[in-house]
């Protein structure tokens, strides 16, 4: 057997193995179904052994990662208690949201909703009273509007709290010389800063299906790698190119916070970039399922109770796997091109449908509803994003040289914004 | 060569985009007033004819940067003139976010503190901007060419009042040909003193306190007499507007605007003739 066999099957059982854990699934009747399939596939004692004790390490991670990280603290009582604002606020048109962790003798982290003023911000030491809830799915404990009063201290890291900055100014920028519904969209497509839409926008994204534009998806995120890297690829070879790029990239995730969805972002980005350049398809396998064993090494809960988690790897497998299965179909049995078109749309329309196909199920089972005209608002936008964020960032850039050249970059942003969010408006108000 | 003439061509095409914002950007000749959709609370902008800005009051939250942002041009972060009515968070909140974006010549309010928390956030924001601030109250006023706004309250006694909706800074702008009444939160007894000192006859009225039954009483509608209100109110829990105010609003025969079912209220008022515009 070869070393990447080895290394996708230990890793996808480990993955399994907190998958039985979570769900709280016989361990040993899918250990027993486990070694029933590899006794017919393959038969190796050996390597079956290893794939049952990978399988058992990922039940037992689940319960020793819950184990060390355990929730402190009572449900619907009033208390008082010490927390650090343990994230970048969300500061929403109407409220805050702060995410804290509790201090001695509490432990565990919950979500504050508080009045847009006075702002709180990252690393402040804050003392909290009142009723920690639990949310109806169980996964989120949270405080609305409790009594806060500030300590004046700071616990939170100083690199965070620089960059946190730092990308503060940068929104600002956007802002300057934006109209608040562009900048707010512009700032979303480029930082996944998405606390001041409003709420007939967000609406709108759900309804249309585009919801994932400003999540700071793994695509946002390769649109910068690729962009990036078509600039580097300028002035150095092309694996040179590759590798700043990447570079970059994580330097911009520790700028845009560090915080779990943008690493994920960023790990997908990144695969997704590798799965292009490389076409041996055992690689991208092994690139996938790795990518997600350490991601649940960090945080096993993802699995089962992250949709976000599971709609990023159901779109990953539908653009590797079903992707040249439909292009295939069109134009061996079709006869339909598959390519090209105007800002490649053929491409872009083919590239929604296999992820949307692969993550139909889940959006079905979790959401209840599925936009009809998902797809055609996305090939309408999708093919103008790169430019879109290309132009953005340079209306940023200027922004921190002039504000004069920053405002006409910003006038030729706003022009591809305004479509984009027409476009969006148009469909999510049709499939409302 | 060819890299040259499109370098040429994009600096005159953005030459063209620039004196087009100058021929375009200029002020109109009338007056235009948004009372803006910010949810539950008050929000309204009067472009003055020759445009000088003046918002009055700032709702309860950044919503108005959404409305001010569909409303002024991108590059327009000036306003001239910010009227705050009484400190109460419905009022007041939204200018806090304002001052982030905007630039104000003049905060003027009726300088009776404000008694929550987010009171200190915008106390801190107007000093941190060093922006100026007016204190008025009744029988104060201002001057813009053929504009004037009169402001008709608060007297000393109400000024004291306990209840900060008597607090209210009430204005009265004369612009465009019309009068325009902006009375903040008032109950009866300050629409009634009102009623009764001044030559109210309005044509636009900004129905007081969100349409509450405890406002817009029969004797101050009787002097008023407006041909169209507005009433700046959202999602509640107060019952606001209420059938009471409402019915007493239809009984005068003035047509009334909703914020929470016709969005934001556009007026264009020109030497007297209105145009009103809902946004759906």
């Amino acid at each position: 057997m070869r070393a990447y066999d080895i290394a996708f099957y230990i890793s996808f059982s480990f993955i399994v193995g907190i998958g039985i854990a979570s769900l709280s699934l016989n361990f040993f009747l899918v250990a027993a179904v486990a070694a029933l399939v590899w006794w017919v596939k393959d038969g190796r004692f050996f390597w079956g052994c290893m794939v049952l004790l990978s399988l058992l390490f990922g039940s037992f991670y689940y319960h020793f990662y819950h184990s060390e990280n355990k929730q402190n603290f009572p449900l619907d009582e009033q208390i008082t208690f010490e927390a650090v604002v343990s994230g970048y606020p969300k500061s929403g048109l109407t409220d805050q949201q702060l995410d804290v962790a509790l201090q001695k003798p509490y432990g565990g982290e919950v979500r504050l909703y508080v009045p847009l003023y006075p702002e709180f911000s990252y690393g402040e030491v804050l003392i909290i009273t009142g009723k920690i809830t639990e949310s109806a799915s169980g996964r989120l404990h949270y405080v609305n509007h409790p009594l806060i009063k500030d300590t004046g201290l700071n616990g939170g890291s100083y690199l965070r709290l620089k960059l946190f900055s730092f990308k503060e100014s940068l929104v600002t920028k956007i802002f300057r010389v934006l109209p608040e519904e562009k900048a707010a969209f512009l700032s979303g497509l480029l930082f996944g800063e998405r606390a001041e839409f409003s709420d007939s926008f967000v609406t709108s994204l759900k309804n249309s299906g585009t919801t994932h534009l400003v999540a700071l998806s793994g695509y946002n995120i390769s649109i910068i790698t690729v962009g990036l890297g078509s600039v580097f690829a300028y002035f150095t070879k092309r694996r040179t190119a590759f590798w700043l790029s990447v570079l970059f990239v994580i330097a911009f995730v520790i700028m845009t916070g560090a915080e779990e969805s943008v690493v994920r972002a960023a790990v997908m980005g990144i695969v997704f970039l590798v799965s292009r350049q490389n076409s041996r398809l055992y690689s991208v396998r092994n690139a996938i399922t790795l990518t997600a064993a350490i991601m649940l090494l960090l945080n096993p809960d993802l699995l089962v109770f992250n949709v976000g988690f599971q709609l990023s790897f159901a779109a990953l497998i539908g653009l590797v796997y079903i992707q040249p299965l439909l292009k295939e179909l069109l134009q061996r049995l079709l006869k339909v091109k598959a390519e090209g078109g105007f800002l490649n749309w053929r491409e872009n329309a083919l590239q929604t449908a296999s992820a949307q196909f692969a993550a139909f199920p889940i959006i079905i089972g979790t959401f209840g509803y599925f936009s009809p005209w998902s797809l055609l608002a996305n090939v309408l936008i999708l093919g103008l994003m790169p430019i879109t964020m290309f132009l953005g960032f340079v209306t940023v850039v200027l922004g921190l040289i002039s504000y004069h050249l920053s405002l006409l970059a910003a006038w030729i942003t706003g022009l591809f914004l305004g479509y984009e969010i027409f476009i969006i408006n148009l469909f999510g108000n049709i499939s409302s | 060569m060819k890299s040259l003439s499109s370098i040429y061509l994009g600096i005159f095409l953005l030459n063209c985009l620039v004196w087009y914002w100058v021929a375009v950007g200029g002020p109109r000749s009338y007056l235009n007033l948004y009372f803006m959709d910010i949810g539950q609370g008050d929000s309204a902008l009067a472009i003055l004819p020759g445009g000088v800005k003046i918002l009055f009051d700032g709702g309860p939250d950044k919503s108005l940067l959404n409305d001010l942002g569909k409303i002024l041009p991108a590059t327009d972060r000036r306003i001239d003139l910010v009227i705050l009515s009484h400190p109460q968070a419905d009022h007041f909140t939204g200018f806090i976010s304002l001052l982030d974006r905007y630039e104000v010549s003049y905060f003027i309010w009726n300088g009776r503190q404000g008694e929550t928390e987010s009171w200190k956030s915008l106390a801190s924001a107007l000093k941190e901007k060093h922006v100026n601030t007016l204190r008025l109250m009744e029988g104060d006023g201002i001057k813009y060419r053929e504009s004037e706004i009169k402001f008709l309250s608060p007297d000393e006694t109400e000024l004291g009042d306990t209840e900060l909706n008597n607090t209210v800074l009430a204005a009265e702008l004369f612009s465009g040909g019309v009068k325009t009444l902006f009375i903040g939160d008032i109950g009866f007894d300050v629409e009634r003193r009102l009623a009764g000192k001044y030559d109210m006859n309005i044509d636009i009225l900004k129905v007081a306190h969100h349409g509450s039954k405890y406002s817009s009483g029969d004797e101050f509608l009787a002097e008023a007499t407006p041909a169209v209100s507005v009433i700046q109110v959202g999602k509640n829990t107060y019952g606001h507007p209420t059938k009471d105010a409402l019915d007493r609003l239809a009984a005068i025969g003035s047509a009334i605007y909703r914020n929470d079912l016709a969005g934001t209220v556009h007026i264009e008022a020109d030497e007297g003739r209105l145009n009103i515009f809902k946004e759906r």
